[in-house]
């Protein structure tokens, strides 16, 4: 606790201001020589900035950008290869996704939108504008170590999980918590028992119509997906519904859909979240059939 | 005139008619302590009953309206119900109207005890301005430290730039912003999952680590804030009192509310236990005093009986300690281990206790103890632990280094002091966690 009586002279706030300035210069070349690539994210809320500032600050324009929810972020952008770009946010919208695409003036060939129940969250305002503060944007354009990735506790982070942390192989091992699993299935069972609020769907299903003519209004084409969940949950009353109306609202015949496997049993850890090696699988099936569709895009364009 | 005029510009920013509330409740106090010390000799008792019994009407209707109607439940239901559901909680209406009963005891006590404790000026419009920069000062408004009126008044002069302590304001408020910024808001990303039902799926580890940096965000916080009232204050030329004195050194409960939020502890012992009784009237009835006290006082936290059963296990816990001193004669009581045994003890009974802060329901809080006697067997979160960790180093060193410094082990020389601040303010401006309200802001 600083004392009041201490003496009223500006040098001790001019030497520690000083000091701040010569770390900051310090850590400003240490990251930049030893950690280009930034650190690892130390929560999931960071792990959503900083993947939208990689998306926003990347010299590469990624060819394909996937947008979701939780669901979709699973779908680890190592299982598809270059070119692809997962802007799924934990927790987060499909919305929000669809909203960075648009104001960051950058212009992927495709982007896949995740379309389930999930389309009711609306887009996250506060974590759009924060990334789009008009300095803070320069400032992280201009000075990489502002970016979140390269804050002292994500660069600790990485070096700590690569001393301590589960391997690729780990965590794919990792077993479902069969208690946890059951108890969540259970939980969203009982939630699938009952159908959205059909005003609000109805009001949902048009913002993400128009979020979509948005992208087509920038010439960037749109595949609708929908990433397995438990059989148990497909099967349910709310997910048929949704499946139907979405279908409806956005038939095949005017809008691209991909990796649509209703019939095929993937495994989840709750119920809703791939478990990796069905990440991994549902991954490579998506990527085949967008492939299939961006050879039809280029034979209409011919 | 020009700090009354930027405070209310402060405080209506937030909603310009609630500026009208804050005006009117300063302006009954303002006229009841004019008429205690300036009226008839006769009606000061009158008035000074009015003044206290209007602030305590004002905080009731608008703090706890929503609390009366959830628990009178069908009772109030329809137009009444409706109405009191639909009572706005104005920002730091329980840190203001706590300011002008203070202000109305001091006043009364003044003339009781035939010693000044505040001077009322006899210019009603200036007495008038006093009361309304005491209670509206904008660094202390909305979440805090409560000022005493015979603390604040008195410094109510003219001010000069040669009065500032630059030293002690860039320390106060570099350390606030520290607390906040790098270790309560880092520290609120992984304390998230203390939400329902995210906890239930959790691991016991990662459950007792939750815990841990949740005690340690809330004194982050809310002791961040405070420092930067302080120090915001004091570039004003106003010095508040400290309201966090390292309190999870404590190793006594009575010893850690004289040391967390002060100003508080000091207003409810001042203004409340001693009006109740205090310590005055026999054991017995001193061991209810302290319980009603901090009962009360975990309500003015917010309109929810959680709050006041938070209290009550403070109140129990410190009357406990009472019955203890009085009754058992322990002969290692300065024994250093039982000391750090004991600082251990009321670390953890607070720690818990905090738990009725972050879940809204206490049937949460049930489960939450369950699923931390339960998880044995869930994987924990590696991540969450480290990360915990990491953020709660801080202020487990701040503890650490008084602990050091008040026994004369270790004080830091001058350079190595403006080392840590250069480092404090260097993590401020790239490790801070995302901006969340201050945590005492909804009281």
């Amino acid at each position: 606790m600083p004392s009041f009586t201490s003496n009223s002279k500006m040098g001790f706030v001019l030497l520690a201001t000083l000091a701040a300035v010569t770390f900051i210069a310090v850590y400003a070349a240490v990251i930049g020589i030893y950690f280009p690539l930034g650190g690892d994210a130390t929560n999931h809320w960071q792990g959503n900035v900083v993947n939208a500032q990689d998306y926003l600050f990347s010299k590469d324009e990624p060819e394909i950008v996937i947008v979701g929810s939780s669901r979709s972020y699973l779908l680890n952008k190592e299982y598809f290869g270059e070119g692809y770009f997962n802007l799924a946010m934990v927790g987060g919208s499909t919305l929000t996704g669809i909203e960075i695409i648009v104001r960051s003036k950058r212009h992927p060939k495709i982007v896949l939108v995740e379309v389930n129940d999930k389309i009711m969250r609306p887009a996250d305002n506060k974590f759009i504008d924060r990334l789009f503060t008009p300095v803070m944007y320069q400032l992280s354009t201009k000075l990489p170590f502002l970016q979140e990735k390269n804050q002292p506790a994500c660069i600790f982070s990485k070096i700590i999980k690569s001393h301590f942390g589960f391997s690729r192989k780990e965590r794919i091992a990792d077993r479902v918590n069969t208690k946890v699993y059951e108890s969540n299935l259970k939980m969203h069972l009982n939630d699938a028992a009952v159908l959205p609020d059909q005003l609000k769907f109805d009001q949902s299903l048009n913002t993400l119509g128009y979020a979509i003519d948005k992208l087509a209004l920038h010439g960037i084409p749109v595949v609708l997906f929908s990433p397995p969940i438990a059989m148990e949950l497909e099967r349910s009353r709310k997910y048929s519904y949704i499946r139907t109306r979405l279908h409806k609202r956005f038939p095949k015949g005017k809008y691209l859909w991909a990796g649509e496997v209703t019939d095929q049993e993937f495994q989840t850890n709750d119920g809703i979240h791939l478990v990796e090696t069905s990440a991994v699988l549902y991954s490579h099936i998506l990527q085949y059939e967008v492939k299939k569709l961006q050879k039809g895009m280029g034979k209409t364009m011919n | 005139m020009v700090l009354l005029l930027a405070s209310f510009v402060f405080y209506s920013a937030h909603n310009p008619l609630l500026l009208l509330l804050l005006l009117a409740s300063l302006t009954i106090t303002a006229v009841t302590s004019y008429k205690v010390v300036h009226g008839r000799p006769d009606h000061r008792k009158f008035w000074a009953t009015i003044g206290v019994a209007i602030n305590i009407v004002v905080l009731c209707f608008f703090k706890y309206s929503s609390l009366a109607y959830r628990t009178m439940g069908s009772a109030l239901d329809g137009g009444v119900g409706a109405f009191l559901i639909s009572i706005p909680l104005p920002i730091g209406i329980s840190f203001y109207t706590f300011e002008g009963i203070s202000l109305m005891v001091d006043v009364f006590r003044t003339g009781e005890y035939g010693k000044l404790k505040v001077a009322v000026d006899r210019n009603f419009f200036r007495h008038w301005l006093n009361t309304a920069l005491f209670v509206s000062f904008f660094p202390h408004l909305v979440s805090g430290p409560i000022l005493k009126a015979h603390d604040f008044l008195p410094q109510i002069r003219q001010k000069y730039f040669s009065y500032i302590h630059w030293e002690y304001a860039f320390k106060a408020i570099v350390l606030g912003y520290f607390l906040k910024m790098v270790v309560a808001d880092n520290l609120n990303q992984q304390t998230f999952w203390i939400a329902y039902p995210h906890f239930q799926y959790l691991g016991q580890i990662t459950l007792t680590a939750l815990l841990f940096g949740y005690s340690i965000q809330i004194f982050s916080d809310f002791a961040g804030y405070s420092l930067i009232a302080l120090g915001v204050a004091s570039l004003f030329g106003y010095r508040l009192q400290v309201n966090f004195d390292f309190p999870y050194i404590s190793s006594s409960f009575s010893e850690f509310w004289r040391r967390w939020h002060i100003s508080l502890s000091t207003w409810l012992k001042e203004y409340l236990y001693i009006s109740l009784g205090g310590n005055r009237k026999g054991k017995v009835n001193t061991y209810i005093n302290l319980i009603i006290t901090m009962g009360l006082g975990g309500l003015w936290h917010g309109a929810a009986w959680s709050y006041a059963v938070w209290g009550l296990w403070h109140g129990m816990a410190l009357a406990a300690e009472r019955l203890i001193r009085d009754y058992v004669r322990i002969p290692w009581a300065e024994h250093p281990l039982y000391v750090v045994a004991k600082t251990i003890f009321v670390f953890v009974f607070v720690t818990f206790g905090w738990l009725l802060f972050k879940l809204p329901e206490f049937s949460q809080t049930v489960d939450f103890l369950r699923a931390m006697a339960a998880n044995t067997m869930v994987t924990n979160a590696k991540r969450i632990i480290i990360s915990i960790i990491l953020f709660s180093l801080p202020s487990i060193l701040y503890h650490f280094y008084y602990l050091l410094r008040s026994r004369g082990i270790y004080t830091m020389g001058r350079a190595v002091e403006i080392i840590v601040y250069g480092v404090m303010l260097f993590l401020i401006i790239v490790n801070s966690g995302e901006s969340n309200a201050f945590i005492y802001f909804q009281f």
